[in-house]
């Protein structure tokens, strides 16, 4: 599988996790900030809907372990980060939705 | 309350109302708010922050104090022994250790995390109105259980006046506005950035309580205030509690999440009954009327605005700690619950409809001296207490009502984690 299948496959896998307040996946939540693959090793850029989150933690273990689990993923890192801040229009159309966010 | 002690037309001074005051306030909004500050000061200041030992020292330190105050005060009321009177002061030395000792770490928290965020500022002022309050009721202490040695004249007039306000409109209302800010926000998908306006709420209520304490304080000491000064005071403190009730409107017409979840719309019943509170304190100063409507205004302060944000709070924070506790670590390993499935909100919200519907009853009761239906509504009051605390129980206790169920197969099918209520 090329790194690029592999970015696909990793961010589909990732829609397991969520985030516990919120209740809703961390991609779809406009959580990722971004995901990069080399060579089986994948790198991931993560924020949480607030700085200082208690979850982050959690949510930061949680990604990485479901990164690591997917095959061809050999190793995963995931960097935390919050600039720019997350705010809702970050939500995919579905999430959106979900919420009732206006688009 | 319920079973006709502490009517709230009675004397605060009544030994027996000493005592319901000093549980309520101490015993339940006192660990409350150091409960939540524990939760939310890292939040807040974006640190994290070592709690552990210290926090629960403080809890038994501050718990074993009220005993003492409270066998000190039943004391006071002839239904203890006399000799239980010096009980009184020595609880009240403990309270004030174990509040030390529980706000330290918050403070340390703080401190490190300046320049402090908007809603930090209300909490970190809140803890300088939490040691003028604990430092003057220390001194009624003393004064109530040694009158024939200790004796202040103005304790009951101008003393207790700072301590009410230091007490409740500082350590409690301020630390709460603070709180309500961020969590609101964050639960509400609510813009956080205050403005000019959320400067001008933390300074003129901040400010306002501050310059009427001190002035307060000097009159107590016997020194002449132009009353005057003392008014203008009380208008800033006044306008700063209005502007913070219209800018928490501006922040929730202008959340993004648009459907509330239940500890939202509870929260906004407890700012409905600070804006009654503050309309009702306002009015009855103009028309003279202060004194008298004193008791069920502190009512509708304590249960309507006070505990109803907290209970209404309580809601989202116990279920997301268990959540912590117990399905953190199996994030992204296995299907976990969501916070909100550990509560039910349709088995819930009639008991906080029922809890907001007594208070306010109640109030109304006690303004107009009907002390039968003040008792029955109460009684409403209790039940109500009782089932959220039951709901709070079951959230810790319970099992969650649905956990998503995870793909079989990893880019499969979109059976996303995301169904719920």
């Amino acid at each position: 599988m090329s790194d690029t299948e592999l970015e696909a496959t990793l961010t589909e896998a990732l829609k397991e996790v969520l985030d516990p307040e919120l209740g809703y996946n961390v991609v779809d939540l406009g959580l990722i900030y971004g995901i990069e693959v080399h060579s089986g090793q994948a790198r991931i850029a993560l924020t949480t809907t607030t700085r200082g989150c208690p979850a982050t933690d959690y949510i930061r273990e949680g990604v990485e372990s479901c990164a690591a689990s997917v095959g061809g993923i050999s190793a995963a890192e995931v960097v935390m980060t919050w600039e720019p801040p997350w705010t809702p229009d970050r939500m995919s159309a579905e999430a959106k939705t979900h919420f009732g966010v206006a688009a | 309350m319920a079973a006709g002690a502490a009517y709230p037309t009675g004397s605060l001074l009544a030994p027996v109302t000493l005592a319901a005051v000093h549980l309520l306030t101490i015993g339940w909004l006192t660990l409350l708010v150091f409960g939540a500050l524990h939760q939310f000061v890292p939040v807040i200041a974006a640190r994290s922050q070592a709690t552990g030992w210290p926090a629960l020292l403080s809890l038994l330190v501050i718990v074993v104090g009220l005993a003492g105050m409270e066998a000190g005060f039943l004391a006071l009321a002839d239904l203890l022994a006399p000799r239980a009177i010096p009980l009184l002061p020595a609880g009240g030395t403990l309270v004030l250790a174990g509040a030390a000792l529980a706000a330290a770490p918050i403070a340390r928290t703080l401190w490190s995390a300046r320049p402090l965020a908007f809603s930090a500022r209300f909490a970190s002022l809140g803890l300088v109105f939490l040691l003028a309050t604990l430092g003057l009721g220390l001194t009624f202490a003393l004064a109530l259980a040694f009158s024939e040695t200790i004796q202040w004249a103005a304790m009951p007039t101008d003393g207790l006046r700072l301590h009410v306000l230091s007490g409740l409109l500082g350590w409690f209302t301020l630390t709460a506005m603070g709180v309500s800010y961020r969590l609101l926000s964050m639960f509400t998908l609510a813009p956080e950035e205050r403005g000019a306006l959320g400067s001008a709420v933390l300074w003129l209520s901040a400010g306002g309580l501050a310059a009427a304490w001190l002035l307060g304080a000097m009159e107590a000491s016997g020194l002449a205030v132009p009353a005057a000064l003392s008014t203008l005071a009380y208008v800033a403190l006044a306008l700063g509690g209005a502007l913070y009730l219209f800018d928490m409107g501006r922040m929730l017409r202008a959340r993004r999440r648009p459907k509330l979840e239940l500890n939202a719309a509870g929260a906004i019943v407890a700012l409905a009954a600070f804006s009654l509170c503050l309309l009702g304190a306002v009015l009855a100063t103009i028309t003279g009327r202060l004194q008298e409507m004193a008791g069920p205004l502190g009512y509708l302060f304590v249960f309507g605005w006070l505990s109803g944000l907290g209970l209404s709070q309580l809601y989202k924070i116990v279920p997301f700690i268990t959540w912590l506790e117990r399905y953190g670590a199996l994030l992204g390993k296995q299907p976990v619950p969501r916070v909100q499935d550990l509560v039910d909100e349709r088995r819930d919200r009639p008991w906080f409809v029922l809890y907001f519907v007594a208070v306010g009853a109640g109030t109304l009761c006690a303004a107009l001296g009907s002390t039968l239906e003040w008792r029955i509504a109460i009684g409403g009051h209790l039940l109500a207490t009782l089932m959220i605390a039951r709901a709070l129980w079951l959230a810790r206790s319970g099992k969650p009502r649905l956990v998503q169920p995870r793909p079989t197969a990893i880019g499969g099918s979109r059976s996303l984690p995301t169904t719920g209520s």
